[in-house]
Order: C-alpha cells, then sequence, then structure tokens
C-alpha cells in the first residue's frame, strides 16, 4: 500500500465518521475545508511543470516552453467561450485520462494500448461515479446559474450511469490483464479494486465537495508531489524537502492569488461569468498543459 | 433458566441463524487449532494455540449470546466487548509471533495491544453509552476515537513496524501470511463500523435508515471472517514453514 493510498483510507474513515454530523456541516465550511486542501496539495501539484519539464527537455528554450503552455491555456480559454459544452466535456476527458495516469505511474512492462485503456477507464469510472452518484446535488448547484445551464447536457444521469458500468468493467478486464501478464502482483490487483471501491463509495456516501476533494488531494496531488520529490531527489544532488516547497511557492501563490482575484472579479459581477463557471474555465486552462508535462514525464520516469 | 429453555427460532431471524452458525463454526476452529497444534513445529505452536484461544473465547461467548438472543430477541453489548476486549488483543499477539522471527520487540506487542484497547474502549463507550434514543454526536465523537486506534494498527500492519519486519524475514510464507493478515485488518475489520453506524444515531441508521437491529448481524459476520480466516492464514503459515523446514 503507498502512504497516499493509506492517507486517502484515513480521510475517508474519519471524514465519513465526522459526516454523520453533516447537518451541522454548512456549503460554506465544506468549500472552506475544501479550498484549504485544494490550495495547500491540490493547485502546488502543478506548480513546478516547467522545472519538471526542463530536467528532462533541456534543449527546448524557456520561451519556447512558456509559449506553448500560454498559448495552450489562452486558445483553451477561446474554446470555452466559443464551445462551452465540448470544452467542458474535453475538460472531463482529459481529466479523466490525467487521473488515470498518475493511479498506474509505476506500472512498467505493459502494452501501450492497455495502459491507454487503463487510464482512461480508471479516471472515467471515477469521474463518472461522481458526477452519477452525486447527480441531485450537481443539478441544483449547475441549475443556480444560467450560464451553466448549458454544460448540464454533460452531466446527465442516465448516461453517466452507463458510462459508470462500461468503464468500470472495461478496466477490471485490463487489470485481469495485467495480472495475468504477471505486470502486477495479486496483491495490486486487490488494491487496486479495493481502492476504486472505497472511492465510489466515498463519491456515494459523501457531499460532492468533500467527496471530491478528498480523493484529488490524497489518491491525486499527494501522490503526485511525492513522485515528483522522488524524482528531483534522485536527480539533483543536493535536495531537500524544504527546498522542494520553496520550488513549489512560486507559481502556487501566483495560481492562488490570480485565481482569486478572478473569482473576486466575477462575485463583483465585474466579469459576466458565473464564479462557478470561471473556476471550471481556470481549472481546466491549468489542467490541460500539466497534464500533457506530466504525460511527457511518465513516460521519461518509466523509461529512466 | 434461560440455558434449559427451548426456543423456537423464526426461519428469518437472520441474527439468530449467525448467532448459532458462529458458535459451532468458532468452537469447530478452537479444536481444529487445538488438535493440529501438534503437526507444526515448536516454533508456531504458540501461534496455533493462541488462534485457538481466540476461537475457543468467541465461542463461549457466542454461546452465551446465542442463548440471551433466544430468550430475549436482544444482545447485550456488554457480551459483545468482553469478547473482543480478549480476542483483538490476541490478534495483535499473532502479528507479533509471526514477525517475531525477523526481530519484532516486546515494545510492539505492547504498542499493538495498547492501540487495539484503545479501540475498543472507545467504542465501548460510544455504543454502551449511547443514550435512550440515540445520539449522532455521541456516536460520531466515540466513533473518531476508536477509529484512530485502528488506523495506528492498519499503518503498522500495511506500512510501520510490522510490514517492515515481515520484509526483512527470510521466509516468503511470512511475507504473504502478514499481507493477508493485514488484508484482514482492512477489509475485515472495516465490516465492524458498519455496525457501530447502524446503532441508533449511527450514521447508516439516521442517514440511511438502515436498521438499528443490523448491528448484531453484521458484527457476526465480521467475527466468522475474521477470527476464524486470521486463525486460518495464520495455520497456513505454519503448515507451510514446518513442510519447508522438515523438507530442508
Amino acid at each position: 500500500m503507498k502512504f497516499t493510498s493509506f492517507i486517502f483510507i484515513c480521510g475517508w474513515y474519519l471524514v465519513l465518521t465526522l459526516f454523520s454530523s453533516s447537518e451541522f456541516i454548512s456549503l460554506d465550511s465544506q468549500l472552506i475545508v475544501a479550498g484549504i486542501f485544494i490550495f495547500s496539495v491540490g493547485i502546488p501539484h502543478g506548480a513546478i511543470d516547467h522545472i519538471i519539464f526542463f530536467e528532462e527537455n533541456r534543449a527546448v528554450s524557456t520561451f519556447q516552453f512558456y509559449f506553448f503552455y500560454f498559448s495552450l491555456m489562452a486558445g483553451y480559454v477561446l474554446a470555452w467561450l466559443v464551445l462551452p459544452l465540448w470544452s467542458f466535456i474535453f475538460f472531463l476527458l482529459v481529466s479523466a485520462f490525467h487521473f488515470g495516469q498518475s493511479q498506474f505511474s509505476d506500472i512498467q512492462s505493459v502494452s501501450k494500448m492497455s495502459l491507454w485503456v487503463s487510464n482512461l477507464t480508471w479516471g472515467l469510472s471515477v469521474l463518472s461515479s461522481l458526477i452519477y452518484y452525486r447527480a441531485n446535488e450537481l443539478s441544483i448547484l449547475f441549475s443556480q446559474y444560467s450560464d451553466l445551464e448549458i454544460l448540464q447536457i454533460a452531466l446527465n444521469e442516465n448516461f453517466h450511469s452507463i458510462l459508470l458500468a462500461v468503464s468500470s468493467l472495461l478496466f477490471f478486464m485490463a487489470l485481469c490483464y495485467w495480472l495475468w501478464e504477471k505486470a502486477i502482483s495479486t496483491q495490486r490487483f486487490f488494491m487496486e479494486i479495493f481502492l476504486l471501491g472505497l472511492i465510489h463509495l466515498s463519491f456515494f456516501t459523501l457531499p460532492v465537495i468533500i467527496g471530491f476533494t478528498l480523493y484529488f488531494s490524497t489518491l491525486h496531488s499527494a501522490r503526485v508531489l511525492v513522485e515528483e520529490f522522488n524524482y528531483l531527489k534522485k536527480r539533483k544532488r543536493v535536495f531537500s524537502f524544504q527546498k522542494f516547497v520553496w520550488m513549489l511557492l512560486p507559481y502556487s501563490f501566483l495560481s492562488i492569488i490570480g485565481g482569486g482575484l478572478l473569482l473576486l472579479l466575477s462575485y463583483w459581477d465585474w466579469i459576466s461569468v458565473s464564479s462557478i463557471l470561471l473556476g471550471l474555465i481556470l481549472i481546466s486552462i491549468i489542467t490541460l498543459p500539466h497534464s500533457i508535462v506530466m504525460d511527457g514525464f511518465y513516460g521519461k520516469m518509466n523509461k529512466s | 433458566m434461560m440455558l434449559l429453555e427451548i426456543k423456537a427460532m423464526a426461519p428469518n431471524d437472520y441474527v439468530g441463524f449467525t448467532f448459532f452458525i458462529g458458535y459451532m463454526a468458532m468452537a469447530a476452529a478452537a479444536v481444529f487449532f487445538l488438535f493440529e497444534r501438534s503437526r507444526v513445529d515448536d516454533k508456531w505452536k504458540m501461534s496455533l494455540l493462541v488462534s485457538a484461544l481466540i476461537t475457543g473465547i468467541a465461542a463461549v461467548h457466542y454461546g452465551y449470546m446465542r442463548d440471551y438472543w433466544g430468550a430475549t430477541g436482544d444482545s447485550p453489548t456488554f457480551f459483545r466487548y468482553v469478547d473482543w476486549t480478549l480476542t483483538v488483543p490476541l490478534m495483535c499477539v499473532e502479528f507479533y509471533l509471526l514477525t517475531k522471527v525477523a526481530g519484532a520487540k516486546k515494545s510492539l506487542l505492547w504498542k499493538l495491544i495498547l492501540a487495539s484497547v484503545w479501540m475498543l474502549v472507545a467504542g465501548y463507550i460510544g455504543e454502551a453509552f449511547n443514550p435512550e434514543g440515540g445520539s449522532t454526536s455521541h456516536s460520531v465523537m466515540w466513533g473518531v476515537l476508536s477509529t484512530l486506534g485502528y488506523l495506528y494498527i492498519l499503518h503498522a500492519v500495511w506500512l510501520g513496524e510490522v510490514a517492515k519486519l515481515a520484509e526483512a524475514s527470510n521466509s516468503d510464507v511470512v511475507k504473504r501470511g502478514v499481507r493477508t493478515l493485514a488484508w484482514f485488518v482492512l477489509v475485515g475489520w472495516a465490516i465492524y463500523p458498519i455496525g457501530y453506524m447502524c446503532m441508533e444515531g449511527g450514521w447508516l441508521n439516521t442517514a440511511l435508515g438502515w436498521d438499528s437491529g443490523m448491528v448484531d448481524l453484521w458484527y457476526n459476520i465480521a467475527d466468522a471472517i475474521n477470527k476464524i480466516g486470521f486463525g486460518l492464514v495464520v495455520y497456513n503459515i505454519a503448515i507451510s514453514e514446518t513442510a519447508r523446514i522438515k523438507g530442508a
């Protein structure tokens, strides 16, 4: 069992017990708790993309990297303005693949096809379960703002019930194939099933914000941070946890302050986009280039 | 005299059914471990004795609980926790005995015992002193405190001292055995909170409307899986290691 999986299990048990008193936990309190975790673990896990990228791609200039990174972000903002529904669906797909990729980052000696299928189906199983189990909550949330109405098509409960069943089944088949090929141990096989089951159960039992934050901050973000730390520790002769935290700070602060400012502008109605949609756009435009950098990182990490 | 009365058991009395099954299964397992003890190498005899004690103690308590249930249709929390207070620390002793070959110290044994007692005492207060009609805050507070003890043991067997000692041992059988027992702690022991949360005021009772009468059903299922299963894993390790020693 990985340490981050243990933290997820601890968090789940404790939150579940605490959640019996959910009537005392307001939405604002949930958002504050979620905000603390997203800002302290979620955002930092993507704050050193540039460092990770240049470790393996020294031939690429700084200008080229930032040009590519920001062009992608700007292009995605444009896409959101022109095709919001498709941009949202694309965001869900990219996130699903990215989540799956971080879950199986250590799997080696398997065919690219099976890895690709597992990454995507695992992520889809996670996201579709969140949408399916919390459909009512999401529907209430999305119907509060007129600019979110169009996105509700992508949250169709029936569609996600089918997607959940199909993706989970395909993932299970891919996992069985890995076990058959001896790419994973029996222990890992059962642990993956157990963890996915626990994620589903947490989405079923916990409110959407708490459930997703628990998964995102422990099983995804913390896990990626641990991998990044270990990778840099291996690459650099002098490296410490303190140094790592210093590396994370600049872009984390920039993202938090920039994002916070934009959300405030939306709150004050200076931007005619609801805060929820703005939040989705911000997260998606950060996620896209980050996923691409991480895709390269995982590829190189496994080769080395 | 409760024990001399013959009570009819309704065909849909699943709790009563599991009390009967549990009693017989525990008793049979205790006899099995005691008899098989003579077949294993000396260093595994203590482990099998502990397995027999776990199932034997449970069988005695299940006998009481079965009769009490038959007579009153109820099961006092008291018997349940007396049983657990004796048997759960003994399961921790099993972890110590298994990893002793790899250099486990007495301090590990005491840490595991203390964590298990903490877990049980907090659980007992949460369940036995639950106010009439059920109190969610009471159930939650003691549930969280109990969970902390459980998480300590979970950490020890998956990532901490027990896991490291098992890895350091030269035996694949011990490694595999400890890993299997760790699965019992992770999945098998996790069944108990389901029962706990079914009691009046518990989360499953208030939020999902699960019947508080199901508490004992969950506990009986969990006990059968964990106590007998735990013992069988230890038995398997003992038999495999004995065969290996004899073959060498």
